[in-house]
């Protein structure tokens, strides 16, 4: 297990240096003069840009900017934002909690509702319950983010006036209770994704041999209900891995629908801004918090599938 | 005798129409049965309904019986909880997809112990026994286990809740020969000190012959023929046991031609009158087809508890106008005349081929040599794990050999000198195209598109015109494999590879597809390199022959004197391991011979 635990980070930490190489070569691949770029709408005089290239090291050998680049991100220094001449990571600080609670909350009900619902559709396929939570299914996949959220909003925020419409709140609860909309907004997307993957690997197992055979043996329901879970479980949490990082970076139309000051937004202004330093800390974050989740899924099969234990210890 | 299991009018109903009909059973404490049938027979239907276990829009009628307890199957499912497992138990046949992959072996056995025990590991450790497993194997998953093992683990767990009725689901149709004796040799002891009444489930009719008491035949959804083992087989009253019976290839002699029953079995629900065999049947008349003969007594010919002492509670039945007549239909097997056995100019030879998947598992091709004639056929047998499919791959290029040659005495490009065909048609076809398709694409790529048509090829596999335009799955196992073989030889092709390629087909088929390749080879002067198995289609095809284990030639030689003579101590072990030839023994002695003198 540590063996295999190990060898898992160490490739993800192989795949981070990787993607940070990327990113930090972004500021180099934009168009335009590197220098310009990262002085922004600033008089362009001629010290100006001296100073930038000597405050980036311009003149150095790429590696060693990069190197660098890379020690400062280590240590939690990700530069200064152009846009607010700010230190990245000050600025990044709450968007990032925001952006965290927002996607926990929306994965939290994403879990708690389609899997369930997976479940039972499964068990039940064919029926009322099946269909009609399928058809819902695909109005949830079909549907746009923003169109959901603002239908909700109009529901739930204007005409009932229910839950707030504007932005994060105080803290504290009444952080989650402004958060409400939004993550429903985003899980109905993802729950209706991850419904349809949870019933289908449900039925899956259902098909299988070992279904029939568990039956013909006399075992009750529940003893056969548990021998399926126990198995479907492998594909149902992995695809909740690629859920996660996904919500994590994708939620950018829902604060924008929200007004929420999360990094999906901030993202969106820095690009337009060609704010470079918090794009390239943003893209390297999301990165991260998807490598960190493909790292947890790893480890998750490895404990729950003796197959891929056998295979990773031979 | 006490009947333990008795099904009375059982009807499996579809969502296409009729599966099963007019179906009634019975076993008896210590009792075998075997319910011997083709795909498509319903049989494996039959077990389904009798456990509760019909997919989903399948619907039985009928009444069950258990011992003292009667159902009825019309009650769905539900009728039989409470009996499942702890009266009747179901053993399905693949023991690779029957248990679960991530649960281990001991709990899959104590799931259904009686509760008191579940926890007990002394008892799983007792069942485990019973089935002559080690304790040990209780803490291990079924992946980590042999085939063979893991079917007895799926025996005791089938056996945990102690049922008086087992039913096998070809139990051991997915094993290798060797292990397949062992299983139901384990089987036949269990089922003696259980005194459980056993239903079998076969297409196999060696299995059926040496292990049950009685058999019954199905055809099309209903049973043609019913009696005990021996009359049935040795004067079936049915042609269709008898062609079933005659397509099944000899172990003991090479014969010239196979019997084959023209035809496939139908689909039962599109039987729409009279005999659903009738088609396919030499003695159909007007009568067969239009009118469905009832299970009863044959009225011709000796009469029928004559041919069946041994059960006289259950005679001879056959669903039949006009049943064969056990004093004239005596088969006339004609054994081959002695071929050709002038050595031929060398095709292929291949010089210690070695072939390694992994650095720590033993080579799936250790130093292998073989060689092949233009125009010879040579026969490569091995059970799972011989390394014979690997050798095939390496030929046609499929995978690369670590060490090694390969040397062809023609120079002719790559796709001119082998082509293969694979046991499974059904996956070797794409479904998207049509069969006209496939063929002329297979034409182009071999660069024959000019000097043959799709027409040829489908005339060379004796499959009409008309099929150009029909996609695989309108048609039946065998015509795929037909289509299969028909694409292999589009590149004209020296050189024919089948690997096992008439394994997945019911026996009347097989024998039809033999029989065309043995004209193939003598039409076209192909080289065919044919990979099995199974030693008595060996024996039908191979002028020559292999035997591979572990990756390693252990014999070879002209395939009568190897298997008349085997010297082999594992080749003698596979040669006694084929279930239900008892005349075997007698053909070691030169029997063959003196049929072809």
């Amino acid at each position: 297990m540590l063996r295999f635990a190990l060898g898992r980070l160490a490739a993800t930490v192989v795949l981070l240096l990787a993607v940070s190489f990327v990113v930090f070569a972004l500021l180099h691949l934009a168009p335009g003069d590197p220098a310009r770029n990262l002085l922004g709408p600033r008089p362009s005089s001629p010290e100006a840009l001296a100073a930038i290239r000597a405050q980036y090291h311009l003149d150095d050998p790429f590696i060693s900017q990069y190197l660098r680049w890379l020690g400062g991100v280590v240590r939690g220094d990700l530069g200064q934002s152009i846009r607010s001449d700010e230190p990245v990571t000050t600025l990044l600080a709450d968007r990032v909690t925001l952006t965290l609670q927002l996607a926990s909350f929306a994965f939290a009900i994403t879990v708690l509702a389609a899997v369930p619902l997976g479940i039972a559709a499964a068990s039940r396929a064919g029926s009322v319950i099946d269909r009609g939570v399928s058809v819902a299914a695909i109005v949830g996949v079909g549907a746009p983010t923003y169109a959901v959220g603002l239908l909700l909003l109009y529901v739930f925020g204007v005409n009932l006036d229910v839950f707030p419409v504007y932005g994060a709140g105080e803290g504290g609860l009444d952080r989650w209770w402004h958060l409400v909309l939004p993550a429903v907004t985003l899980a109905s997307g993802l729950g209706a994704l991850v419904f349809k993957l949870t019933r289908t690997a449900v039925l899956g197992e259902l098909d299988q041999d070992y279904v029939a055979f568990a039956r013909s043996r006399g075992l009750s329901t529940r003893q056969v209900r548990a021998l399926v879970l126990r198995n479907a479980m492998v594909p149902v949490v992995t695809s909740l891995g690629l859920v996660f990082g996904f919500l994590f970076g994708g939620t950018i139309l829902v604060e924008v629908t929200f007004a929420l000051q999360g990094i999906g937004s901030l993202l969106a202004g820095s690009v337009t801004f060609k704010d470079i330093p918090v794009v390239q800390a943003i893209t390297l974050l999301t990165a991260a918090v998807i490598a960190l989740t493909a790292l947890a899924v790893d480890l998750f099969s490895f404990a729950a599938d003796p197959r891929v234990r056998k295979r990773a210890t031979t | 005798m006490s009947q333990l299991l008795r099904v009375t009018d059982l009807r499996v109903n579809g969502p296409a129409g009729t599966i099963v009909s007019q179906m009634d059973l019975d076993v008896g404490a210590g009792e075998t049965v075997a319910l011997v049938g083709e795909s498509g027979s319903g049989k494996s239907m039959t077990a389904k309904a009798v456990t509760g276990l019909l997919p989903r829009g399948v619907v039985a009628a009928g009444t069950l019986g258990l011992g003292d307890t009667t159902v009825e199957l019309a009650g769905g499912p539900a009728a039989l909880t409470g009996l499942r497992g702890r009266r009747i138990s179901l053993l399905l046949q693949n023991p690779f997809t029957s248990l679960s992959p991530v649960h281990r072996c001991g709990r899959q056995i104590a799931a259904a112990l009686p509760v008191e025990l579940r926890r007990s590991d002394a008892e799983v450790a007792r069942r485990l026994e019973e089935v002559d497993l080690p304790a040990r194997v209780a803490r291990q998953y079924p992946f980590e286990l042999s085939g063979g093992m893991r079917q007895r683990v799926a025996l005791a767990a089938s056996l945990a809740s102690d049922p008086e009725v087992l039913i096998g689901d070809e139990p051991t149709t997915a094993l290798d020969v060797t292990t397949q004796r062992e299983v139901l040799d384990l089987l036949a002891r269990i089922q003696r000190e259980r005194g459980m009444a056993l239903l079998l489930i076969t297409h196999d009719l060696g299995v059926a012959r040496e292990r049950a008491d009685r058999i019954l035949v199905m055809y099309a959804g209903r049973l043609v023929e019913s009696g005990a083992g021996d009359a049935i087989l040795t004067s079936p009253r049915h042609p269709y046991t008898a062609g079933l019976r005659d397509s099944d290839p000899p172990l003991d002699r090479r014969v010239d031609r196979l019997s084959a029953v023209p035809g496939s079995v139908p689909r039962p629900w599109e039987v729409v009158a009279g005999c659903a065999f009738a088609p396919r049947c030499a003695f159909a008349d007007d009568r067969c087809r239009h009118e469905a003969p009832p299970l009863e007594s044959p009225s011709v010919g000796s009469p029928s508890v004559g041919a069946n002492p041994t059960v006289p509670d259950h005679p001879t039945l056959v669903a039949c106008w006009r049943p064969l007549d056990p004093a004239t239909a005596v088969t006339v097997v004609v054994a081959a005349a002695a071929r050709d056995q002038q050595a031929p100019m060398p095709l292929l030879s291949i010089t210690g081929l070695t072939k390694r998947f992994s650095s720590d598992a033993p080579p799936a091709l250790d130093d292998v040599s073989i060689t092949v004639g233009a125009g010879e056929s040579v026969g490569i047998v091995g059970e799972s794990g011989s390394g014979k499919t690997t050798l095939a791959r390496c030929l046609v290029g499929l995978e690369r050999a670590d060490a090694g040659t390969i040397d062809w005495t023609s120079s002719l490009p790559t796709a001119r000198r082998a082509q293969i065909v694979f046991q499974d048609p059904t996956s070797a076809l794409n479904p998207s195209m049509t069969i006209g398709a496939a063929l002329s694409e297979a034409l182009r790529a071999g660069g024959q598109h000019e000097a043959r048509s799709v027409a040829d090829l489908l005339a060379l596999v004796g499959l009409p015109l008309s099929y150009t335009r029909r996609r695989p799955a309108s048609l039946s196992g065998g015509e795929q494999q037909r289509v299969a073989i028909a694409r292999a030889l589009a590149p004209a092709p020296q050189l024919l590879i089948c690997d096992e390629a008439v394994s997945s087909l019911d026996v009347s088929v097989q024998a039809q597809i033999l029989n065309l390749l043995a004209d193939l080879l003598d039409e076209l002067g192909l080289a065919l390199l044919f990979i099995t198995h199974d030693l008595a289609v060996v024996r039908q095809v191979a002028r020559r022959v292999y035997v591979m284990r572990d990756g390693r030639v252990v014999e070879s030689g002209e395939t009568e004197a190897l298997l008349t003579a085997p010297s082999h101590a594992y080749t003698r072990a596979l040669f006694a391991s084929v279930p239900g030839r008892r005349g075997d023994q007698g053909a070691t002695a030169g029997g063959a011979d003196d049929r072809s003198s």
